[in-house]
């Protein structure tokens, strides 16, 4: 769970919960309301690494990662429909199905990095991150199957449901989902561009949403003047930094000019 | 102030009126390439720095993203690198030194 420990601080409270299931005070404290917030927090954080983690593994053609990708995307829809808050008891069950699909797709990328990828050679932190991905959901699985396990109590569902923040962050995974696909149709960033790298773009996508322009060109620009070889260790950096980079620019305004940069 | 803040404003000390983009700020620095926008961001937000796109690149390429000092930036920096007693660069000569007459007949 190293990257989300450091970018996202999931794990944290996860494992909190995760590691005193069998106690009542953890059961407790996830019917609180506050409790109830951050998990769907970061349920929505997994969802977001979920539709770039789709979108990385889509960018390859090999066979091998071929299942891998399906899962990946597929996991999106079942962690979409688990933010559907129509039905109380319909989240569990999507999110039991994405804790599966979670399971598979480690499997699936367990497959693929042993040599079946062909031509393809699979970029170790996109598989790190990947099975980040499937360790927490797993953990959300085992924490709301407890949950279930407990007896009813009025209005609970109703909170884990509810989050003022959920709207704005649909309304930037639907925007980083147009984003992506332009950028994946060759209509997006200047002729002659490089393409951005997995590690870069999540970079950017982690930062406030005004300055995502700015800093994609600027990473850009900067891809441009390193060898290939380069890109790894640059993408590494760059979102090694980026949580740092964010809290820098939160709460500033981005000059208009900048917001509308070529990106 | 961090070490590494100290040795991107000493590195940009060295010519303080010149425009830098990130990698060779970081070169000049010496830190690893896409380590430096977080220590950039924070300048720019202190106001020591300020920055603008380049103009029009050649053949389609990205634009970089230009870094200078503020107006009165530069002090600040060789203050703070004073304080941290880190040594201040002089900066490069940009004018043509002057030669001094000398006196003839000697003593």
């Amino acid at each position: 769970m190293a990257f989300l420990d450091r970018v996202l601080a999931l794990p944290g409270r996860v494992r909190d919960f995760a590691g005193a299931l069998d106690r009542e005070g953890a059961i407790a404290r996830a019917l609180n309301l506050a409790q109830s917030r951050d998990l769907n927090v970061d349920l929505l954080a997994a969802l977001k690494i979920a539709e770039v983690l789709a979108d990385v593994l889509g960018l390859d053609r090999a066979a091998a990662l071929n299942e891998a990708r399906d899962l990946a995307k597929r996991l999106v829809g079942e962690l979409a429909s688990a933010l559907d808050t129509s039905y109380p008891l319909h989240r569990q069950h999507a999110l039991n199905r994405a804790a599966t699909t979670a399971r598979d797709l480690a499997q699936a990328l367990n497959r693929a990095e042993g040599g079946a990828g062909g031509d393809y050679t699979p970029d170790p932190t996109d598989l790190d991150l990947a099975r980040d991905l499937a360790s927490a959901l797993v953990y959300y699985h085992r924490l709301l199957s407890a949950l279930a396990s407990y007896p009813p109590v009025p209005g609970r569902d109703r909170d884990l449901a509810r989050d003022p923040a959920r709207d704005p962050d649909i309304v930037r995974c639907r925007d980083l989902a147009q984003y992506l696909a332009q950028l994946l149709d060759g209509q997006m960033g200047a002729e002659g561009s490089p393409p951005l790298p997995g590690r870069v773009r999540l970079a950017v996508w982690l930062l406030p949403g005004q300055w995502q322009a700015r800093y994609c060109e600027e990473f850009r620009a900067e891809l441009a003047l390193l060898p290939r070889s380069e890109w790894r260790p640059y993408g590494k950096q760059v979102l090694k930094r980026a949580w740092r980079l964010r809290k820098e620019l939160a709460g500033r305004e981005c000059p208009p000019d900048d917001a509308r940069a070529e990106g | 102030m961090t070490l590494p803040v100290l040795l991107v404003l000493r590195a940009m000390l060295d010519e303080p009126a010149r425009e830098m983009y990130g990698l060779e700020i970081c070169k000049a620095a010496d830190l690893p390439s896409g380590t430096i926008h977080p220590i950039l961001a924070r300048l720019e937000g202190w106001g020591w720095l300020e920055s603008r796109w380049e103009d029009k690149p050649a053949g389609g390429k990205p634009r970089k993203r230009y870094y200078r000092f503020s107006p009165g930036g530069a002090e600040r920096a060789r203050a703070a690198l004073e304080k941290a007693r880190i040594p201040v660069p002089s900066p490069k000569l940009v004018t043509k030194p002057q030669l001094i007459p000398r006196t003839t007949g000697g003593a």
